[in-house]
C-alpha cells in the first residue's frame, strides 16, 4: 500500500474506512515510521479540535436583543419572517437585551399560573440596571370555570420582556381565572422615585374552546412614570382543541430562554403541528416540555459534584439535563449548580473528554429545594494528544519485550485548552513474560496516581503492572521503573516542547508504535 | 405524513445534539433553539425520512445558510451591539475570565474555517458518521476524511496562533 494521505488517516481514526482498506493501512503503519508519526499527529489534531469545540459551548444566551415591543402580527410562515421583523425592530431601537434567566423566570412565572391559580408567586431578577420585580396574584381557583373570558391587569414596566410575557400568560393560561399582576421597576428614569409602583393597563383574553379560536390579547396602555409608554396588541391564534384541552404553550426549545417575543411566535410552529398531526402529538411534545414548564411550587435546582473513580474531583466536565437542554460546567473542585429548574424528575448527564459519560436518572426536585447529585465518571482511553515517546534503557541486556501503553487524558485543572497532554497514564508491561498479553492490552485504567516527579514501581513481572498517572508540566518529569525479563528498566519521562520523551542513559532504543487499539497506542522497542 | 411516534422519538434523540451543533455554529443559543424548532416543524411535514440524522442536520444547516445570507449584515451589527453591551449582561453560569477568553478564542478559530469544513467538523462532533456527513453536506463519502483532516488542522493551528498572538499582546502590554 502506498502512503495514506491525511484524509485517509483521519477516516481510519474515525473508524470510517472499510475493513479491507483498514487492514491494509494497519499493515502499512506497522512498517512505516513516517506514517505512524502522521497518525500520532492526526490523533493530536482530533483531540485538540474536540477540545476547542467544547469551549464553544460556553455561550451565553441573550445575544439577540429583545424586541422592544411585540410584533403586530404573527407571520404565518413563522420564524424567519418573524425574526426579520424582530431584528428590524432591534435595529431601529437597540434596547437592552434581557438576560435569559430573567426571561425564563418570567416564563416560569407564567406557567405557574398555567397550572394552579393559588397564592402568589414572586420572581425577582436583578442583573440589569433596572431591577425587575414581578408579582402575579390570582384570587380564584382555576379550571371548572368553563370557557369564560378572563380579565387581567398587568402593569408593564420598562423591560419589554414583561410585555411579551403577558402574551405568554394569555396564550398559555387555562381558561380564565382572574389574575392581576403588578410590576414594579425601580427607577428607570432618573427623575423617578426609588421604587415607583405603578398599576395600570389591562389584558383581556377571550377564548372560545371547542375549536381553534383566536384569542386576542390586548395589553392596554401601559404607563409608567418616567418611562415610555409601551403598547402591544397581539392577535394570538390560540391552539384550543375540540375537546377543550388546555391550549399548548411554546415548545420546549422555545421555552429554553428564547426571547419573550419569540415565545409568542413559538405558537406558530405549535399550531402548524396541531394542524398536521392533531392534538395528541402537540400535547406530547408539550409534555416533553413539561419538566421545564410545569410547576407546583417554586423552582428548585440541582447541585452536586462530579468525581472520578478515586473520588478526585473532575473539573470542566459538562453536566447537562438533556430534557431541558440546560448545561453547566464543573468548577475546579468538580462542583456544579444548575440554573433554577421547575420541580420534577430529571436525568443528569456528565461528559468530559477522557472520561466515559455518566448518567443519573430520576433525580427529583421537590418544591424549591436543591437536589444533590454525585456523578462518578470512569476514565476512558479516548484521547491521545500527539505524544511521541522515545525510550532508552540502561543496564539491561534484554529489553526486547518492553511495552509501554500510553493513555493520555486531558488535564484535571481548569487551565486553558492544553494541546499538550496534562496527564499521561501508562501501563508498563513485560511482553516477554506470560502476563504480557494482558497487560499490554489497554484495559480500563484505574486512577492510580504517582505524584510527579516521583519514582514509581510498576509491579512484578507476574502481574499486570498497575497503571500510573502523571501530570506533566513544562518542568516536571517522572521516573518509571518496570521489570522486564528479570531485569529492571528505568526511564525518565519528561516534557520537551509539545511532546513527552522518555529518556535513559546509555544505549538508545527508540520506542515505536506497534499497535493501535481504539485510541490507545502501544509502543515497543522492537 | 410521518407518524407522531417517530417525531417524538426524533425529538428526544436529536433535539439536544441539534441545539448544540447549531449553538456551536451560530454562537447563540437562542438562535440555535429557534432553528432547531423550525427543523422539527419541517420534519413533521415529511412523508418519511430515510436517514433521519443526516436529514435533520441537513435541514438545520440549510436553514442557517438561508438565514445567514439574509441577515448576515444585521447579525454583524447585532454582534457589535452585543459586544458593547455584554459587560452589563450577567452570564448564566459562573464563568471565569479564563474560560470566557477560551470561548472567545475558540469562536474566532472556528470562524476562520471555511463553511464546509466547519460544518463537517461540527457534525462529526455530534457523532455523525462519514456517510451521514456526506449526505447532509452533499459531499462524496471519500472526501469527508480530507475535509475533516483539513478542518481539524486549520482549527488547531488557528487556535494556537490566536493563543500565541494573545500572549504576545499581553506581554507587550505589561
Amino acid at each position: 500500500m502506498r502512503h495514506p494521505d491525511e484524509g485517509q488517516i483521519h477516516a481510519w481514526l474515525d473508524g470510517a474506512l472499510d475493513p479491507a482498506t483498514a487492514a491494509e493501512l494497519d499493515a502499512h503503519l506497522a512498517a512505516c515510521p513516517a506514517c505512524s508519526a502522521a497518525v500520532a499527529e492526526a490523533r493530536g489534531l482530533i483531540a485538540g479540535a474536540s477540545r476547542i469545540l467544547l469551549a464553544l459551548d460556553n455561550v451565553p444566551a441573550g445575544v439577540i436583543p429583545t424586541a422592544p415591543r411585540a410584533p403586530e402580527a404573527v407571520p404565518s410562515d413563522a420564524i424567519s419572517a418573524h425574526r426579520t421583523r424582530q431584528h428590524a425592530d432591534s435595529m431601529a431601537s437597540p434596547r437592552r437585551s434581557v438576560p435569559w434567566y430573567a426571561r425564563r423566570s418570567v416564563q416560569i412565572a407564567a406557567s405557574l399560573l398555567l397550572v394552579v391559580g393559588i397564592g402568589s408567586v414572586a420572581v425577582r431578577s436583578s442583573g440589569k440596571p433596572d431591577e425587575l420585580f414581578i408579582q402575579f396574584e390570582t384570587d380564584a381557583a382555576p379550571a371548572t370555570r368553563g370557557p369564560a373570558a378572563g380579565s387581567a391587569a398587568p402593569v408593564i414596566a420598562a423591560p419589554s420582556a414583561v410585555a411579551a410575557s403577558a402574551n405568554d400568560v394569555a396564550a398559555t393560561n387555562p381558561p380564565a381565572d382572574r389574575l392581576s399582576s403588578r410590576v414594579a421597576s425601580p427607577a428607570p428614569a432618573p427623575a423617578a422615585p426609588a421604587t415607583p409602583r405603578s398599576e395600570l393597563g389591562g389584558v383581556s383574553a377571550e377564548r372560545s374552546l371547542g375549536k381553534a379560536a383566536t384569542a386576542r390579547t390586548r395589553e392596554g396602555v401601559a404607563e409608567q412614570r418616567g418611562a415610555q409608554v409601551a403598547t402591544a396588541e397581539v392577535p394570538v391564534a390560540a391552539a384550543s382543541s375540540p375537546t377543550s384541552t388546555p391550549p399548548t404553550g411554546p415548545l420546549p426549545a422555545a421555552a429554553a430562554g428564547a426571547s419573550a417575543a419569540f415565545g409568542a411566535t413559538a405558537n406558530a410552529p405549535t399550531r402548524a403541528m396541531m394542524d398536521t398531526v392533531g392534538n395528541s402529538l402537540a400535547r406530547s411534545l408539550t409534555d416533553m416540555a413539561a419538566s421545564r414548564r410545569t410547576s407546583s411550587s417554586a423552582q428548585g435546582t440541582i447541585a452536586g459534584k462530579v468525581i472520578a473513580s478515586d473520588d478526585s474531583p473532575i473539573a470542566l466536565a459538562t453536566v447537562s439535563v438533556p430534557s431541558v437542554n440546560v448545561a453547566v460546567q464543573t468548577g475546579a473542585d468538580g462542583s456544579f449548580t444548575l440554573p433554577p429548574l421547575a420541580p420534577g424528575r430529571y436525568t443528569l448527564e456528565a461528559r468530559r473528554i477522557g472520561y466515559s459519560s455518566a448518567r443519573l436518572e430520576g433525580l427529583e426536585i421537590i418544591g424549591g429545594d436543591t437536589a444533590y447529585a454525585r456523578l462518578a465518571m470512569k476514565a476512558s482511553t479516548s484521547q491521545l494528544s500527539g505524544v511521541v515517546v522515545t525510550g532508552a534503557a540502561t543496564g539491561v541486556s534484554n529489553i526486547g519485550g518492553a511495552c509501554v501503553t500510553l493513555n493520555v487524558a486531558p488535564d484535571s485543572e481548569s487551565r486553558g485548552i492544553p494541546l499538550l497532554p496534562r496527564r499521561v497514564r501508562f501501563r508498563l508491561a513485560d511482553r516477554s513474560s506470560s502476563a504480557a498479553a494482558d497487560a499490554a492490552s489497554p484495559g480500563p485504567l484505574s486512577q492510580a496516581r504517582a505524584p510527579a516527579p516521583s519514582r514509581a514501581d510498576a509491579g512484578t513481572p507476574s502481574e499486570p503492572a498497575a497503571p500510573l498517572a502523571w501530570e506533566p508540566t513544562s518542568t516536571s518529569s517522572i521516573e518509571v521503573t518496570w521489570p522486564i525479563a528479570g531485569d529492571v528498566v528505568t526511564m525518565r519521562l519528561e516534557v520537551r516542547g509539545s511532546t513527552v520523551v522518555g529518556i535513559a542513559q546509555g544505549q538508545s532504543f527508540p520506542l515505536r508504535t506497534a499497535a493501535v487499539e481504539g485510541r490507545t497506542v502501544a509502543c515497543t522497542t522492537r | 405524513m410521518i407518524s407522531s411516534d417517530s417525531v417524538e422519538r426524533l425529538f428526544r434523540e436529536y433535539h439536544g445534539c441539534l441545539v448544540r451543533y447549531l449553538t456551536r455554529r451560530l454562537g447563540d443559543r437562542d438562535w440555535a433553539e429557534e432553528v432547531t424548532q423550525e427543523t422539527f416543524v419541517r420534519a413533521l411535514r415529511q412523508e418519511s425520512i430515510v436517514n433521519e440524522r443526516a436529514w435533520l442536520f441537513a435541514v438545520a444547516t440549510n436553514l442557517v445558510r438561508d438565514e445567514a445570507r439574509k441577515d448576515s449584515r444585521r447579525r454583524r451589527h447585532l454582534q457589535l451591539l452585543w459586544e458593547q453591551e455584554k459587560d452589563s449582561v450577567v452570564e448564566p453560569e459562573p464563568t471565569s475570565m479564563e474560560r470566557a477568553h477560551e470561548a472567545a478564542l475558540a469562536r474566532r478559530a472556528v470562524e476562520a474555517l471555511a463553511e464546509r469544513d466547519r460544518l463537517a467538523l461540527l457534525m462529526r462532533e455530534e457523532g455523525l458518521d462519514y456517510n451521514e456527513i456526506a449526505e447532509a453536506l452533499g459531499l462524496s463519502v471519500g472526501s469527508v476524511g480530507t475535509t475533516l483532516s483539513r478542518a481539524r488542522r486549520r482549527l488547531v493551528e488557528a487556535y494556537e496562533t490566536l493563543q500565541k498572538d494573545g500572549e504576545g499582546g499581553r506581554n507587550a502590554a505589561s
